[in-house]
C-alpha cells in the first residue's frame, strides 16, 4: 500500500543557502483542501527562523498520485519572512536574531509510537539556539524561542506526519526463511518462505536476522529487490524469492536463517516531539562556505 | 511548474492514454515568473517516491532524466496558460498537432515592461510583447498602453481610456472595447471603438458588430460595420455601413451582405466581390457582385450576379 496524504515541502532561503523541509498532511485527499493547512504550517515554521530567512515556495503533491502537484509562491503565502525581533538571551545578553551557521541545525525527534520516529533537523533557526558551553554541552535556547518552537511542534502533531517504512505485522507479515538456494545462471540468492500473500517481482524487501558463520562473509541482511519469484507450492503459499544484487553471497555461509518482509512505505502521523538541541550534522549541500561549527557562548560582563 | 535545483530533459506523455511521448526541457523561470495557477500533472519526478506508477496518465513517463542547460529562451512566465485543464488531465486528442496557446502564451519577442498580471481576472500591462491567452475578463485600466503580439480572448475585453495601440493578432469571443488596434483581429462577439480616430492595420475577422472610423488591412465582418476609411482586403459577411464622407478603401473587397455608402466621394481601389446589396458612389478596381450595387464611378472589371447601379 503506497503512502497517502498530501506532501508539503517548504522551501526557504537564507542568503545563499536553500532550506527545504517536508511533511505529509495525513488523510488529505486533495491539494486544495491542504493549502490552508500548508499556509499555517509555513507561517509557524518561518516564525522559528532567524532574521533574513524567507519562505520562497511551498510545494504540494499528492502521495501516490503523481499527476497532481502545485507550487505556492511567496506572494500567495503573503511574503512570509522571519521575525526581526531580538530575543532576550538571559539577564545580561541580548543577541541578534541571526540564522544558524552553515550545516548546523536544531534537532527534534518526531515520534510516532514505539516503532516509528523521524529526525527533524530544523535549519535556519536563530544562531543562539545551537550553542554549547565550554564543555561542549548544548545550552538551552531562550524560553521565548522555545515557546515559538513548541507552537510549530504542536502544529506538526496535529495532523501532520512523514513517510516511513511499514513495520512487519498486520498486513505486512514477517516471513521466516526456511531455506536458501543459489540460482545457477545468475548466482543470485533465493530465499524460500511460506505465506499466502506473494510479493511481486520488482518489489523491495528487507532481509533481517540472518546469522553468518563468520563476519568475514558478506551478509544478506539488508534491503533488496525481488528479481524473480518461483512459486514452489502455490497451494501452500511457498515461494522462492531471488534477490537482485546478491551474487557473491553463498548460502553455505548462513549459520541461521532469518526473516524477510515487504519493504513498503506508508504515511505515519506524528504523535509527539522531543527536542534534542543543536547539532552540526550535515544536511545535504547547503553550503558554499566552511563546514559546520559549534559556537561557544560568551557571557558579556 | 515546479521547484528544482538542476535543469534537465525528461520524457512526458501529453495525451492521456496515448503511446506517444515528447521530450521536455526544464529551464529556469524568469525573474518575476508566476507559479502555474492551481494543480497540474506535470510536476518533476525529483520529488516522487519509488512507489509512483509512471505508466498511466499525462505527465512524466519515467523518473529518468538527462542534465541539460537551463537557459530560459524568452518565456517570462507571467501570464496564465490558455487551457489550464490540459495541464491537469492532458491535452485533448483533437488538439494534437496544433500550436498550443499554452506554450505560446508567455513567449516574449520584444521587450516587456509592465505591471503585475494577476491570475485570470485582470491585466494591467504597460507594454506587452508576445502572445497572450486569456480565458476570463480582460480589462485595460491605465491609459497609454500598447500591446505587440497575439491576443486571444475568450471572455469580455474592455478598455475605457485611450489611446491603446495594439499590433498583433486578436481573437475575441466576447465583447471588446478599444480605441486603437494594429494587427489581426478575430472576433466572435461584439467589438466597438467608442472614441474617434481609430486606427486599425492588419487582418480583421469579425462575427459581431464593428464600429470604427479607420481601417487598414484585411477585414472580414459577419455583423454590422461602419468604417470610414479602409485600406486592404475587406471581406464582409454581414451589413456594412460607411456613413461618413471621404471614405477610401484600397484592396480586395468581398461583401456578402448589404453595403451602403450614402455620401459621395467614396473611393475604392482593388478587387470587389459582392454577394449582397451595395451602394457605392465611386469604385476603381475589380468588382464581383452577387447582389445590388449603387456606385458613382467604377473603373475595372465588374462581375455582377445581382442588381447593380453604377
Amino acid at each position: 500500500m503506497p503512502p497517502t496524504g498530501c506532501r508539503v515541502t517548504m522551501i526557504m532561503r537564507a542568503g545563499k543557502y536553500g532550506i527545504s523541509e517536508t511533511h505529509v498532511r495525513v488523510g488529505a485527499t486533495t491539494i486544495a483542501q491542504t493549502i490552508p493547512f500548508a499556509q499555517t504550517l509555513a507561517k509557524k515554521r518561518i516564525a522559528c527562523c532567524g532574521v533574513g530567512v524567507a519562505m520562497d515556495y511551498v510545494r504540494l503533491s499528492m502521495e501516490g498520485v503523481r499527476r497532481d502537484s502545485q507550487v505556492l509562491d511567496a506572494e500567495f503565502l503573503g511574503g512570509l519572512v522571519a521575525p526581526s525581533t531580538s530575543i532576550s538571551f538571559g539577564p545580561v545578553n541580548v543577541e541578534a536574531n541571526t540564522p544558524d551557521q552553515a550545516k548546523a541545525s536544531y534537532l527534534v525527534r518526531m515520534t510516532a509510537g514505539d516503532l516509528a520516529r523521524s529526525s527533524l533537523y530544523l535549519a535556519g533557526v536563530p544562531d543562539w539556539a545551537i550553542q554549547f558551553d565550554a564543555n561542549d554541552n548544548p545550552l538551552p535556547p531562550p524560553p521565548a524561542w522555545l515557546k515559538i518552537l513548541q507552537i510549530y511542534l504542536d502544529e506538526l502533531t496535529s495532523g501532520w506526519g512523514f513517510i516511513g517504512v511499514q513495520r512487519p505485522g498486520g498486513g505486512n507479515p514477517l516471513r521466516p526463511v526456511t531455506k536458501a538456494v543459489l540460482q545457477q545462471d545468475t548466482s543470485l540468492i533465493g530465499l524460500v518462505t511460506t505465506n499466502a500473500n506473494a510479493i511481486d517481482v520488482g518489489a523491495f524487501v528487507t532481509v533481517q536476522d540472518f546469522l553468518m558463520v563468520s563476519r568475514a562473509y558478506r551478509s544478506i541482511n539488508g534491503n533488496w529487490q525481488v528479481a524473480e519469484r518461483i512459486d514452489n507450492s502455490p497451494g501452500a503459499g511457498q515461494a522462492t524469492y531471488y534477490l537482485r544484487g546478491t551474487a557473491g553471497i553463498t548460502p553455505s555461509t548462513f549459520a541461521h536463517y532469518g526473516n524477510l518482509f515487504l519493504r513498503d512505505k506508508v504515511t505515519i502521523a506524528y504523535l509527539g516531539a522531543t527536542r534534542r538541541g543543536g547539532t552540526t550534522r550535515k544536511r545535504g549541500n547547503r553550503s558554499l562556505a566552511s563546514p559546520g561549527r559549534k559556537l561557544t557562548r560568551k557571557v558579556v560582563n | 511548474m515546479d521547484v528544482l535545483r538542476s535543469p534537465s530533459i525528461q520524457s512526458v506523455r501529453m495525451i492521456e492514454g496515448s503511446d506517444s511521448t515528447t521530450l521536455i526541457r526544464w529551464y529556469k523561470a524568469a525573474p518575476g515568473a508566476k507559479p502555474f495557477p492551481g494543480s497540474h500533472a506535470f510536476g518533476s519526478s525529483f520529488w516522487d517516491g519509488d512507489w509512483v506508477d509512471y505508466g498511466v496518465g499525462p505527465g512524466l513517463t519515467s523518473a529518468d532524466f538527462t542534465y541539460a542547460p537551463g537557459r530560459n529562451r524568452g518565456f517570462d512566465g507571467r501570464c496564465p496558460p490558455a487551457h489550464p485543464d490540459w495541464f491537469r488531465s492532458g491535452m485533448p486528442l483533437s488538439e494534437a498537432g496544433k500550436p498550443s496557446p499554452a506554450v505560446l502564451c508567455c513567449r516574449r519577442t520584444l521587450s516587456t515592461s509592465g505591471g503585475p498580471i494577476a491570475g485570470f481576472g485582470c491585466l494591467f500591462p504597460a507594454t506587452i510583447a508576445g502572445e497572450l491567452g486569456l480565458n476570463g475578463v480582460f480589462s485595460f485600466t491605465p491609459p497609454a498602453r500598447s500591446y505587440f503580439g497575439a491576443l486571444v480572448l475568450d471572455g469580455r475585453a474592455s478598455r475605457g481610456v485611450s489611446p491603446v495601440p495594439f499590433a498583433a493578432e486578436l481573437g475575441l469571443d466576447g465583447n471588446a472595447l478599444g480605441t486603437e488596434f494594429q494587427g489581426s483581429l478575430v472576433e466572435d462577439g461584439q467589438w466597438s471603438f467608442p472614441a474617434p480616430s481609430i486606427t486599425f492595420a492588419g487582418s480583421l475577422v469579425e462575427d459581431g458588430q464593428w464600429q470604427g472610423p479607420e481601417y487598414a488591412g484585411d477585414l472580414v465582418v459577419k455583423g454590422a460595420w461602419d468604417p470610414p476609411d479602409v485600406a486592404g482586403e475587406l471581406v464582409l459577411d454581414g451589413r456594412v455601413e460607411i456613413p461618413t464622407p471621404a471614405t477610401s478603401f484600397a484592396g480586395e473587397l468581398v461583401l456578402d451582405g448589404r453595403v451602403e455608402i450614402p455620401t459621395p466621394a467614396t473611393s475604392f481601389a482593388g478587387e470587389l466581390v459582392l454577394d449582397g446589396a451595395s451602394e457605392l458612389p465611386y469604385f476603381a478596381g475589380e468588382l464581383v457582385e452577387d447582389g445590388q450595387w449603387h456606385g458613382a464611378v467604377y473603373a475595372g472589371e465588374l462581375v455582377l450576379a445581382g442588381r447593380f447601379f453604377p
